[in-house]
């Protein structure tokens, strides 16, 4: 059984002109132990998609299909069990700490405050012990347990995010672009933090970014999502280096091969814009941008299809080498 | 020497479409209708209540006497129908509003405007006079000024407009900074635009949306300020206006006579009035700022 | 990785005598109002003899005085400017003379009446602070619920009120009694006279006096701050880290009063103390209208003649309480919001 199971998951919002469908039918399927990178634009949906996991999709969102955690869907939870799942089963690492963390609370108290909650841990001080020993495994001084937000960097506050993440050792992290805010340099430091963490607890990952060259190095499989669908999924080698569609084709021809002449004078940039979120027409939403487009894209949307390792929902490329 | 073409930001969709949604605000509506009603009672008081009904020798009616057929608000201890007062009342009450207000305006928005584009030492001092002005409670002020320049409905609209320009002024300031940092502004000063030029032209037009929102909750506030210091007898004693009658109610001891209609109604009127001005003024500040409505 | 033993960098204050952060602010702050008091005094100076007209005339506008205290007028209005401003600095409070309506000292006059002021004045600040605190953040959170709405209409409407109208309205109903509700309180002053104030049963018939003004101004106070205090939570409501909360598998009501509260309370304890000027001319208007012997009923006396040296003193006395309470304000904020502390 995989740890987390989404089946054909819609999501649309209702607005003064009409319903936005901002999820439009995505399936995936996440197995313990496993990371699962999502890619795409801002605007497809991976942050929405990440939030229904947890229920935390907002009440005035309209969401249909499974989705399912540990087998059971979340949506047809009591309200007390879905407050019992949030962070002891599957936990979230925001983007941008400094506006994630409360302003006005050391973080080693909202580090704490999870277990105490939870019950992870049967006392106020040994809670303390355990978020202290975190502070060690993320790699901040614990003199810094009663600091406030603003009083660290950057860098520090990331990775305060990601021990308040850990706090009740979940099964599953969703990481929502952890590091897109951050400097390169930290960047990296801070992706080999929650990599290693979540490698040794054996730990699921759901990680959102929009960087596949970050990707490539922290993902076991990887899910391209374009207008609210996952339009390539496969294993990351596959995806990476034998992409099919062609977005994903655009998108990994924009990282340069330093040293090949072809990548010197070629133009990897996708022309025009994407599309409005929640609005999307008929027929495949990418045609009007796609370099290979046919007629047939513009009359019906492709389905995923392919092998287990790698699947694509194009009809011009699907299926195909 | 013209500068480059370039809009200043409106309100999405610009005038027009925003007076269509402001008419569409039910609220905004209902206020409008209001003020229509009192502009109305204002400008016919004379027609409907001649001066002479005012007048005390000449008034005929029973002392203190409830809302009747006769008198629908009832009668003030001189037997005056408080219905002839409370209309008289509602050209001072809404003149003194509207005049103090566009003093408190004008100077609050040129002195906002001159501190936020002025940097350097008179942008600062403005600042500070601002700041100080700020911080003195208003109606011991009101009083002091009020007494220096003797009773009348003068020197009300003056100490009103000398002591509401620093609310705006600040709001303006504060505009003025954020929008002199943007880059059409640069675009000008390159190319030579001397201060009064940019001030007029392109920070004042920007400045309007805002300057017009606050406009209607100034004038409530101003009718609001009106009403007390007549009430407490710092207007002209001769003329007529919803705070002095009831100062003259209190005076007349309507309370211990429980004459409700006679300081019931001109209150409601003011009530009404501010309460207009506020929902309206509320409905252009949502306009502009869709995330203070309160409509999902 | 970096070692939990890592050595301790040295803080700045650490490092010599300097001023720390947060004590430089303070005394910024401490700087900055007294350069508003220093506007104050100089402008309550110029005010009254500035301005056109005889400054005889002023200060004995419709009171008869003998030739002595003419004489002695035009001594201390006739020296030279510079001279009186002197005077009047180094003694603000009695520079400007005696009360000529009570011939005695202005701080005499003052001082007696101030307890009743602060105790009408007090009680209604904090009844209204707490019970509009309460309110706001219910109204904010459940933003556009029904409680919501009513909240922040009747709110509205409490707004436009003139608060000595809605006292008026309150004496009338209650005190006098309209139609079949009788009057049950008394129509004013602060005490039945010849009851013994110091006594338990003395308390009891203060209380009843200030039954109906504290309720005028308790309400009118609480419009102002129940809309503070719901703006201010709407704020936070909308914060990521409301969100975090929310994903830490918190209920809604702790992830309102552990993480959101503590937040939207600073801005609305600094406007609380800044709406301090608001409260003055309440408390003027409400102590006329009740009759109570407070400063404020004083500054509407002082109208009459004008009692000028005395007027002169009160808007002294307000203005230096809202000052003092600006200052207040700006330092607590300093002190609870963790961003600004040192």
């Amino acid at each position: 059984m995989s740890l987390v199971s989404l089946r054909n998951v819609e999501l649309a919002f209702d607005s003064s002109s009409g319903p936005l469908h901002i999820l439009r039918g995505v399936t995936l399927d996440v197995q313990e132990g496993e990371v699962v990178g999502i890619a795409g634009e801002s605007g497809c949906g991976k942050t929405t998609l990440a939030s229904t996991i947890l229920r935390l999709q907002p009440p005035t969102a309209r969401l249909s299909g499974g989705v399912m955690v540990n087998g059971v869907d979340v949506n047809q939870m009591a309200w007390g069990d879905v407050r019992a799942l949030r962070w002891a089963v599957g936990s979230v690492v925001f983007q941008g700490a400094l506006h994630s963390l409360n302003p006005v609370q050391t973080i080693g108290q909202q580090i704490m405050e999870p277990m105490l909650i939870h019950g992870t841990q049967p006392s106020p001080s040994l809670a303390r012990h355990t978020a202290q020993e975190l502070l060690v495994e993320v790699g901040v001084p614990i003199t810094r347990f009663g600091a406030y937000p603003h009083q660290l960097s950057g860098g520090q506050r990331q990775r305060v995010v990601i021990a308040m993440a850990m706090a009740c050792r979940p099964q599953l992290v969703i990481a929502d672009e952890p590091t897109t805010a951050l400097d390169v340099m930290v960047q990296a430091q801070v992706l080999e933090v929650l990599l290693n963490l979540v490698r040794s607890h054996n730990m699921s990952m759901l990680f959102i970014s929009h960087d596949l060259s970050v990707l490539a190095q922290v993902a076991d499989r990887i899910a391209v999502m374009y207008a609210g669908r996952i339009i390539e999924e496969g294993t990351t080698s596959q995806v990476l280096e034998h992409p099919l569609h062609p977005y994903t084709r655009a998108l990994v021809d924009a990282f340069p091969v330093i040293g090949d002449p072809r990548h010197r004078f070629a133009p990897a940039s996708l022309s025009g814009e994407p599309p409005v979120p929640g609005r999307y027409g008929v027929g495949c939403a990418f045609a009007p941008r796609c370099p290979a487009s046919e007629d047939q894209c513009t009359q019906a949307e492709p389905t995923l299809l392919g092998t287990m390792d790698h699947r694509v929902a194009c009809f011009v490329t699907g299926g195909r080498e | 020497m013209t500068t480059l073409e370039f809009k200043a930001p409106s309100p999405a969709g610009g005038f027009r479409d925003g007076m269509r949604r402001l008419v569409r605000s039910r609220t905004a509506l209902a206020g409008a209708l209001v003020l229509v009603g009192f502009l109305v009672m204002a400008l016919t008081a004379p027609l409907l209540f001649p001066e002479s009904t005012l007048s005390v020798t000449r008034a005929d009616g029973p002392p203190f006497s409830p809302p009747s057929l006769a008198y629908p608000l009832g009668t003030d201890e001189d037997g005056r129908s408080v219905l002839a007062l409370v209309a008289w009342g509602a050209r001072v009450s809404l003149l003194v509003g509207l005049g103090a207000t566009a003093i408190s305006m004008s100077l609050g928005t040129a002195i906002g405007i001159a501190s936020g584009h002025y940097r350097g030492w008179i942008g600062a001092a403005l600042d500070r006079v601002t700041d100080w002005f700020l911080v003195i409670p208003f109606l011991p002020l009101a009083i002091v000024l009020a007494t220096v320049l003797g009773p009348s409905i003068w020197t009300i609209t003056a100490v009103i407009g000398l002591t509401a320009w620093p609310g705006t002024a600040r709001l303006v300031r504060a505009h003025t900074l954020s929008v002199s940092a943007r880059p059409y502004l640069e675009r000008s000063r390159a190319l030579g635009a001397r201060n009064a030029h940019q001030m007029i032209h392109h920070i004042l037009p920007n400045v309007m949306p805002l300057v017009l929102a606050n406009t209607t909750l100034a004038i409530s506030i101003a009718i609001l300020s009106e009403t007390t210091l007549s009430f407490l007898g710092l207007g002209d004693p001769g003329s007529i206006s919803w705070g002095s009658i009831l100062d003259q109610g209190f005076q007349a001891g309507a309370i211990s006579e429980g004459a409700w209609w006679y300081l019931g109604a001109p209150g409601i009127c003011v009530v009404l009035v501010v309460l207009a001005f506020n929902l309206i003024g509320r409905s252009i500040e949502a306009l502009l700022d869709p995330s203070t409505s309160d409509n999902p | 990785m970096s070692s939990p033993l890592a050595a301790e960098v040295a803080l700045p204050s650490q490092r010599g005598p300097r001023l720390s952060p947060g004590l430089a602010y303070a005394l910024r702050q401490i700087a900055t109002s007294l350069g508003t008091l220093a506007f104050v005094i100089v402008f309550n100076f110029f005010l009254f003899r500035v301005l056109p007209g005889d400054p005889i005339a002023l200060y004995t506008r419709g009171r008869a005085i003998d030739a002595e205290q003419l004489r002695e007028l035009r001594a201390q209005l006739y020296a030279p400017l510079w001279r009186q401003f002197l005077d009047y600095v180094v003694n603000p409070i009695s520079g400007s003379g005696p009360s000529i309506r009570f011939q005695a000292p202005v701080w005499e006059v003052i001082a007696p009446r101030l307890p009743v002021t602060l105790l009408l004045v007090g009680t209604a600040t904090i009844l209204a602070a707490v019970i509009g605190v309460r309110l706001g953040i219910r109204a904010g959170w459940t933003r556009g619920s029904p409680f919501d709405k009513a909240t922040t209409s009747t709110t509205l409407v409490l707004y436009s009120m003139p608060e000595f109208w809605f006292g008026m309205i309150v004496l009338i109903v209650f005190a006098v009694g309209v139609g079949p509700i009788p009057g049950l309180f008394p129509t004013g002053g602060i005490v039945t006279p010849g009851v013994d104030v110091s006594s338990p049963e003395g308390w009891l018939n203060v209380a009843w006096h200030l039954t109906l003004p504290v309720f005028t101004l308790t309400v009118v106070y609480l419009a102002q701050y129940t809309l503070i205090m719901r703006s201010s939570i709407i704020e936070e409501r909308g914060q990521e880290y409301v969100h975090t909360a929310r994903a830490k598998g918190l209920a809604d009501r702790m992830v309102r009063n552990k993480h959101a509260v503590p937040n939207a309370l600073l801005p609305t304890v600094t406007l609380v103390f800044l709406s301090l000027g608001f409260v003055v001319g309440g408390a003027i208007t409400i102590e006329y209208v009740y009759s109570i012997n407070g400063i404020g009923s004083l500054t509407v006396d002082a109208l009459q003649g004008p009692d000028v040296p005395l007027l002169e003193a009160l808007f002294l006395l307000f203005s230096t309480a809202v000052i003092l309470a600006n200052l207040i304000a700006n330092l607590l904020y300093a002190y609870l919001d963790p961003r600004v502390r040192a």
